[in-house]
């Protein structure tokens, strides 16, 4: 069941209503047999494997709690990590590395076979897979204590709103959160409801619209204009950010009417100055989780300048193959760990330097130069996510290069309706994020006039300059 | 409470004056012929796609009334022949479109079933598309006076919003009001054959679906039960389209034709010129004059019933 169905704006009502008319203490059970029916309404047999995940986590959470040590408590730890990334491993990887190896080998004459997998990606495994094994961590650390109750834990991982996508939750927040009661609060749900109503407006008429351009586009590169090329590849940078960030505001204001807070996963990423500032406002619960998880554990900043460099590039890296099982997924990870390392060399020469390009400007110019050059070298970089493998990449990289040199290519550029409506939505969707995120503004301000209009026009537009239909994913969905 | 209501009676009313403009393209120009058609006697009834659409109603003659319209699937033509005859409407013969791509699956995603359900009687439209009671009434009550809260309807007011403002024509919502301009022959090779190729996967890739042979079968059964005589009638499409569908995979719905029981009628060889198409499965206006020709030669060879 995707967000940006019918049947999920039949199914959250539902579950809305049930949850607020059944008694507090059978919430828990509604919610997790709401969610594996969202989950099994894709793939109903899937639905073991999250099972399966389920209760081996909730067993090594419990055996960790009863043992004193750490070392006493790595075992269970160990089974847990090996359980889960195996499990991710044979369904998003194998293929993958079977490719790899039967490329390396065919150097030498040796034949591999990779047909035999041919295996659809549990819709959502990355994301519970990283939320379930945090839980462990936290266990294991100490950081909490065991989750007793096998059907909050299982709520946990299954949770719908976050389920297929995020954000990825903490055991130390959702936990704790899903235990506590909540009273219905017509403030609360309105505040869900334009949340999801923004998330709709980004989703269906700014992702959607910008993806119908950027296919066209990245179809055939070679065939196509360096000026298109350029386009569509801004064209995807907000379409990206518009479907993902829509997909979290539909979860977070989704979770948010059932009275549970989701933490934020983008804080209007492309006024970013940095690569380091861009990751702590693009997918922040991915983001952190590989930081908490990953690169502190391998040392962080604790360690010298080169283990440094090492632990980024390797989070780098392992977050690009999060993404997907593909090359140009790990050289967009390979590209941010070069552009954060490269923003850290710079300042340290611009920093000890008495003069640098940017020093003596008037401080918002440099911060709006920086921003510039952050955005595209994101949008380089979304070059080889978007691409379906690398020679795709390459061939849109060349048509960029080829700028000028004519040659036949078709010229494509979105039409004035498209550009206008992009025009005006993609303005008032940053306004509203700047609103939410930047100036401290908050919606109960405005006249309640004009909360009506606004609301108003917003739910119509949804309606009448939406991109509908039956097969427009979530780009996320895929992970 | 009150105010989530008063929110949504003005979401309502704000759909609804939107709704207008659309209406006309949405449903008026469907319906108006079946209006037509209870006005005037009707002797020849004819249904299909789009391509039968363009067939004029006055070179068909004397009481030949065309029904085609753009994207009608088999239920949309059940539905429209029950309509009529719900109407006490009873025509001596139906011209029912039997093309190849008729039971091709995509039909199933595009055709116009909420057209077909807001002209239905509850019956009619559990016989013809299988809907059920509420899906009829919601579409018949709801979806018919706010169509705008159909999102699918979005593309439509887009379309009629991007005309209006730019003169832009953008494509699927109004591909239908283009009909009958440009010419196949002039069209550059690569992009001719480029289209072909796509048209083929559309309508081939899954060739038959059982699902849309059903509303068909049924229509034939109603026609006999009614003594309406079904003759059944294939469009000619471009040399080098028929070329690939004469070699396409269509054992099933060649069976499912035969089975039907009727007379189906071939113009093909009347029509192996490049110049008598706009596209690679429509006639452009000469062709189209062409084909009206031929039906009105045969009914007035082959029905001996005078005009009325």
């Amino acid at each position: 069941m995707q967000f940006n169905s019918a049947e999920y704006v039949l199914f959250l009502p539902l579950v809305f209503l049930a949850f607020h008319l059944i008694p507090v203490r059978g919430r828990w059970a509604l919610l997790l047999a709401a969610s594996y029916f969202f989950y099994m309404c894709w793939r109903p047999e899937y639905a073991l494997l999250l099972a399966f995940s389920t209760l081996v986590d909730y067993w090594a959470g419990l055996r960790m709690g009863g043992q004193a040590t750490r070392a006493a408590r790595r075992p269970y730890l160990l089974v847990s990590l090996l359980a889960n990334l195996l499990l991710l491993a044979s369904f998003k990887y194998l293929g993958f590395f079977c490719t790899c190896l039967a490329g390396a080998l065919g150097g030498f004459d040796l034949a591999v076979d990779c047909t035999f997998y041919d295996i659809v990606l549990p819709i959502g495994i990355s994301f519970y897979t990283l939320q379930s094994l945090s839980y462990v961590v936290d266990v294991y650390r100490g950081d909490r204590e065991p989750e007793r109750h096998l059907g909050f834990f299982a709520l946990y991982v299954s949770y719908f709103p976050q389920l297929v996508a995020g954000p990825i939750e903490r055991s130390t927040t959702l936990l704790p959160r899903l235990h506590r009661e909540t009273a219905f609060d017509a403030v609360r749900v309105a505040s869900g409801l334009r949340l999801i109503l923004l998330g709709f407006i980004k989703k269906t008429i700014l992702a959607d619209r910008l993806g119908d351009y950027v296919n066209l586009v990245y179809r055939d590169p070679d065939a196509v204009s360096a000026g298109s090329l350029v386009l569509a590849t801004y064209c995807f940078a907000f379409q990206i950010y518009c479907d993902f960030s829509g997909y979290t505001d539909i979860a977070i204001g989704s979770s948010r009417t059932l009275g549970y807070e989701l933490m934020d996963n983008f804080r209007r990423p492309y006024f970013a100055r940095g690569l380091r500032e861009f990751w702590r406002r693009w997918h922040i619960s991915l983001s952190t989780w590989f930081r908490d998880y990953l690169y502190i554990p391998l040392g962080g900043n604790r360690r010298g300048p080169l283990r440094i460099r090492m632990n980024l590039l390797v989070t780098f890296l392992l977050s690009g193959l999060w993404h997907g099982a593909g090359a140009g997924f790990v050289i967009w990870g390979a590209l941010h760990g070069a552009f954060v390392l490269a923003g850290d060399g710079l300042r340290r020469l611009l920093g000890a330097a008495t003069q640098g390009p940017v020093r003596g400007l008037p401080g918002r110019l440099a911060d709006a130069a920086r921003g510039l050059v952050t955005f595209h070298l994101v949008c380089f970089a979304w070059i080889f996510f978007r691409s379906p493998d690398l020679d795709h990449a390459l061939a849109v990289l060349a048509g960029i290069a080829s700028a000028g040199a004519g040659g036949g290519r078709e010229v494509l550029f979105p039409g004035a309706f498209d550009l206008l409506v992009i025009g005006v939505f993609l303005p008032v969707v940053e306004l509203v994020e700047w609103c939410r995120h930047g100036a401290g503004w908050r919606w109960e301000q405005v006249p309640g006039v004009l909360r009506w209009v606004l609301g108003l026009a917003a739910l119509v537009s949804v309606f009448i300059f939406g991109v509908h239909g039956s097969n427009l994913e979530f780009i996320y969905f895929q992970f | 409470m009150k105010r989530l209501l008063g929110f949504l009676l003005l979401f309502l009313l704000a759909m609804r004056g939107l709704s207008v403009s659309i209406e006309e393209e949405l449903h008026g120009a469907y319906e108006a012929p079946l209006e037509a058609a209870l006005e005037s006697p009707v002797r020849v009834v004819l249904l299909g796609d789009s391509r039968a659409w363009m067939l004029d109603r006055d070179a068909l003659g004397p009481g030949v009334v065309n029904l085609a319209y753009p994207s009608d699937g088999t239920a949309d033509m059940n539905a429209k022949l029950r309509f009529l005859l719900r109407h006490e409407v009873r025509p001596d013969l139906v011209f029912l479109q039997c093309d190849w791509h008729m039971l091709s699956r995509y039909r199933s995603r595009m055709n116009n079933r909420h057209r077909g359900l807001a002209i239905s009687s509850p019956e009619d439209a559990a016989a013809a598309y299988g809907a059920s009671f509420v899906e009829h009434a919601l579409v018949r009550y709801v979806v018919r006076v706010v169509p705008l809260l159909d999102p699918g309807n979005a593309g439509f007011f887009q379309a009629w919003l991007a005309k209006r403002l730019f003169g832009e024509d953008l494509g699927p919502a109004n591909e239908k009001a283009v009909a009958g301009t440009g010419r196949w022959d002039t069209m550059p090779r690569d992009r001719a054959r480029a289209r072909i190729r796509w048209r083929y996967a559309q309508f081939f890739t899954e060739p038959w679906d059982p699902e849309l042979a059903e509303p068909m079968e049924d229509l034939v059964r109603v026609a006999r039960e009614q003594g309406i005589r079904v003759v059944g009638l294939r469009f000619p499409v471009v040399p080098e389209f028929q070329a690939l569908t004469d070699a396409a995979p269509l054992g099933e719905v060649r069976r499912f034709y035969e089975s039907l029981g009727i007379e189906i009628l071939d113009f093909e060889p009347w029509f192996r010129e490049d110049r008598l198409f706009r596209d690679q499965d429509h006639l452009n206006p000469e062709g189209a004059t062409r084909m009206a020709g031929l039906l009105r030669r045969w009914l007035d060879a082959r029905c001996a019933a005078p005009p009325p």
